[in-house]
């Protein structure tokens, strides 16, 4: 087992060439049934940024969580400068120097830069004063500008991040994993951020870049491996490649590969099939029902995610919503919803400006949501289900009687709905979180069609369905969209897509990146701009 | 993230239990808890050396044997309630008043302001007033608490807890320097004018007329959050905060109309103390009642219905505990420690009955 003691980063600069300080070989992680990690291999060079790109789902994270300590692996090795170690916990790991930074930021808000970089070490010499002299000079060294006794959490996200690798290197660590590292961060502070890493591997220490923005990881890696299905599929040097050819390998390039199982890289799977056969719908003619101009909204960390978003939806049309995860589709669905506040930009909803308006007057407009975590967002899991059916129509002059609610009214709906829309409860008093997904989707979804909604706006609505309620689902929005809504569909599922959508507009960093109408779904133009790479480009 | 989830499929659905025999379920970890609460301290009691049994004798029928008991638990279940409420209505959102007492001071002090100050006025005008100073004052004690936590974001338990000490000045000022009344003997203020004296139904002894106005509030409280469409807004702001807001429910506003209201309803519980048991406003009169409002509200885990219930077994466990220390000799605190041993025993159960629930689903 190595030390805790490292040698600093500068002496591994004049390391051999043929030195490899990690090699992973044969990992295979199981969650249940599900299949995470299929005998994954990953080698790293001494001195390189190694772009790790592929998919939700694809096994990135999980394979370097296993690196990290926080998963223990079913089987497989793993060689730290040649040598077999076993890593158990995250600080076997720093003791290795590994080092990782995750996608969401682990600090005590209310500590220092220092406290929070020296907490968890045994704290060295020259005590906080000598660290704080030590962490000034490692950001003077790479770059990483930050104020050693500045209290954290009124640092910028793009500081804290800085931090967060500040406190890798003190450790001493000689393999950097960055998960996801540019998600929160402005296009100046990815700048930065990319300067510094060359900085950091010119010393000879190694980072490992967790991606799937192709534009990104073209810009900053040395060699890139695209892992699909938890497995590493290959390894490309950059100035072999192209971002087309990227995006191809994520997407899978070949045809016979994309038949039928193989999930590609972006979460997507592919289109061909579903497009040709559904009668195209015609709706050029009717009137926009919902317009968005200009809309700029912020994540929660207040960075913004919507950058000038432009969208027009028709009466009786579907329009889908393609693109990675994390480049503003909550925010967008949120947004729609009336839910998370409109920075700047209108939305109007049949001529009806409702941006800036309480979540109230959205929903009298006639705008229905349904959320993509209905445990979380779509149900009051304590309450029963009557009550989720009455939510948000509590005030509705349908349900009242002498200023009171009826509840004799209330339950005949219930009772009534539970029927429609065959949700499989014990009965109308059983708690909503007591139903199964697919039946607490249904109820989700009969709560949004009870308000007989002019605009719908769905995110991710058959994530974790079987197949007869995502059937329900998809009959459920056919409906909608046949009675004249506005459909707005949020999806990774590029088969859900292509199956509803009459058009498909790629959400990339904010941006619409591009739009197809339906019977122009080519699976690996749209996985192009799902990844970044613009039509012009 | 990448562990997706696997829908679970409810196909034997349990088949929910008939009316009667559910609320029967429900009762028993109560009595299990009353039960095991008499059965520790009784033993506690017998280690002591005292009469345990003499002891829950007088605690359980000192309020049903003479008129003057029943009228003493009467009296005191009306500030209980009133306390209790101001404690429930803001825990149905999430929120916790621990400011109860500080509420019920400024409401008291108020009310013996204005009793005070417009002590000449006849009882038509004047009660109303005295009555309306308590809710006011309240209100806004709370209200300070409200705002600091839908502006600032201050944590409501600190603020109503320390809003409390600021309270006991407040009473202070009133009672040494505004309205003193050294002849009192203690820290109190003037007495108010008669005709701002609450009026006593029966008796003697009899119970003071606040009763009324008690009873219709736990009335009111159970109609609202039971058949409004404001009590529901509570309630699902309660349960799931995220949910609500996106079907349109403000839930911030909703937390400060809790908060505040239950602030109004403490500050006329101090109202009624000095117009209708005091006479005046006296430093000390907040008793222990924010504690029993706390303890009335969590055993009866906020329910409307079971608050003015819960409220009049404690009353009697109270008024039990003097006559207890008199006749037997126990102190009165050990009635505090019964009603603390029974919601922990409540809690317990909730606990056991979690795990007999998971244990039955796997």
């Amino acid at each position: 087992m190595t030390t805790a003691e490292q040698p600093r980063a500068g002496d591994g600069a004049s390391a051999p060439a043929g030195r490899v300080p990690l090699s992973m070989s044969g990992v295979t992680k199981s969650f249940g049934a599900v299949k995470a990690l299929v005998d994954a291999d990953f080698e790293l060079a001494a001195g390189e940024v190694h772009g790790l790109v592929g998919g939700n789902g694809a096994g990135k994270t999980t394979l370097m969580n296993v690196l990290y300590g926080l998963y223990r692996p079913d089987a497989g090795t793993i060689r730290v400068d040649g040598q077999e170690v076993h890593v158990r916990s995250p600080r076997d790991a720093i003791g290795l120097g590994i080092g990782m930074v995750h996608q969401h930021l682990l600090q005590v808000p209310a500590y220092t830069v220092v406290e929070n970089v020296v907490v968890g070490t045994s704290g060295g010499s020259g005590g906080l004063r000598g660290a704080s002299r030590r962490i000034a000079e490692l950001s003077d060294r790479f770059g990483l500008s930050v104020d050693p006794r500045a209290r954290t959490d009124r640092l910028s996200v793009g500081a804290r991040q800085r931090v967060e690798i500040l406190k890798v290197l003190y450790r001493g660590a000689r393999i950097v994993v960055l998960d996801e590292p540019t998600t929160n961060l402005t296009p100046q502070e990815v700048d930065a951020l990319f300067a510094s890493l060359r900085e950091i591997v010119a010393e000879g220490t190694s980072v490992v870049f967790i991606s799937h923005k192709v534009r990104e990881v073209l810009a900053i890696c040395d060699r890139i491996s695209v892992m699909r299905d938890g497995r590493r599929l290959t390894t490309v040097r950059r100035e072999e490649t192209d971002a087309a050819g990227v995006a191809g390998l994520m997407v899978g390039e070949l045809a016979a590969e994309q038949s039928t199982e193989v999930a590609a890289a972006l979460g997507l799977t592919p289109v061909g099939a579903a497009a040709s056969d559904a009668p195209e719908h015609p709706v050029a003619g009717s009137a926009v029902r919902l317009t968005v101009s200009g809309l700029e909204v912020d994540n929660d960390h207040g960075v913004p995610a919507l950058d000038g978003l432009e969208i027009a939806v028709r009466s009786g049309e579907v329009l889908g919503v393609a693109g990675v995860a994390g480049n503003g589709q909550v925010e967008l669905a949120e947004a729609l919803a009336g839910v998370r506040p409109v920075r700047s930009g209108s939305v109007t909803v049949d001529g009806t400006e409702l941006a800036g308006r309480p979540t109230q007057r959205w929903l009298s407009a006639g705008v229905a949501y349904v959320p993509e975590d209905r445990h979380r967002d779509g149900i009051l899991g304590a309450a029963s289900v009557t009550d989720n059916l009455l939510l948000g129509s509590q005030r509705s002059s349908a349900f009242r009687r002498a200023g009171l609610i009826d509840w004799r009214g209330v339950r005949e709906h219930a009772r009534r709905t539970i029927d429609r829309y065959s949700i499989r409860t014990p009965g109308p008093d059983a708690p909503a979180a007591n139903l199964s997904g697919g039946n607490i989707q249904r109820l989700v979804l009969a709560r949004a069609f009870e308000r007989e909604p002019s605009v719908l706006v769905l995110q991710n609505p058959t994530r974790g369905l079987d197949l007869r309620s995502t059937r329900f689902v998809y009959d459920r929005v056919e409906e909608a969209r046949d009675r004249g809504c506005a459909v707005v569909l949020i999806s990774e599922d590029l088969d859900e897509l292509s199956l509803l959508a009459d058009r498909m507009v790629v959400l990339y960093s904010g941006q619409v990146v591009g739009e197809r109408a339906r019977g122009d779904f080519d699976a690996y133009a749209l996985g192009r701009l799902m990844a970044g790479v613009r039509e012009d480009a | 993230m990448s562990t997706p989830t696997v829908p679970v499929q409810t196909d034997a659905p349990p088949v929910p239990l008939h009316g009667g025999l559910r609320l029967l379920r429900n009762l028993v970890p109560y009595v299990l808890a009353l039960v095991l609460a008499f059965l520790v301290s009784g033993v506690v009691m017998a280690v002591l050396g005292y009469d345990a049994v003499g002891a829950f004798t007088t605690i359980l029928s000192t309020s049903f044997k003479t008129t003057f008991g029943f009228t003493e638990t009467l009296t005191k279940w009306v500030t209980v309630v009133l306390l209790a409420l101001a404690f429930t209505i803001p825990l149905a959102v999430g929120r916790f008043n621990i400011g109860g007492e500080g509420q019920l001071l400024v409401g008291g002090t108020a009310a013996a302001g204005v009793g005070i100050v417009y002590a000449d006025l006849p009882a038509a005008l004047l009660l109303p007033m005295v009555l309306l100073a308590g809710v006011l004052a309240g209100l806004v004690w709370a209200g300070i608490a409200a705002l600091l936590m839908s502006r600032f974001g201050v944590n409501e338990i600190l603020s109503t807890v320390l809003l409390n000490f600021v309270s006991f000045q407040v009473l202070d000022y009133a009672a040494t320097e505004v309205w003193a009344d050294p002849a009192a003997g203690v820290a109190a203020t003037q007495t108010v004018g008669e005709s701002a004296e609450l009026p006593v139904l029966g008796g003697p002894p009899g119970v003071h007329a606040g009763i009324l106005l008690a009873v219709a509030v736990s009335l009111a409280s159970i109609v609202v959050t039971r058949r409004t469409a404001a009590g529901f807004e509570l309630r699902a702001a309660g349960t799931n905060p995220r949910a609500a807001a996106i079907n349109g429910i403000r839930v911030g506003r909703v937390a400060v109309v809790a908060l505040v209201v239950g602030g109004a309803l403490a500050g006329l519980a101090g109202a009624i103390e000095v117009s209708g048991v005091h006479g005046r406003a006296i430093e000390g009169m907040q008793a222990n009642y924010l504690l029993l409002g706390i303890i009335v509200g969590l055993i009866a885990r906020g329910n409307a219905l079971w608050v003015p219930v819960v409220a009049f077994g404690i009353s009697i466990l109270e008024v039990g505990a003097s006559s207890m220390q008199r006749t037997v000799g126990v102190p009165a605190e050990m009635v505090l420690i019964i009603e603390a041993l029974i919601l922990i025993f409540l809690l317990l159960s909730d606990v056991i009955a979690g795990r007999i629930a998971r244990r039955a689903v796997a």
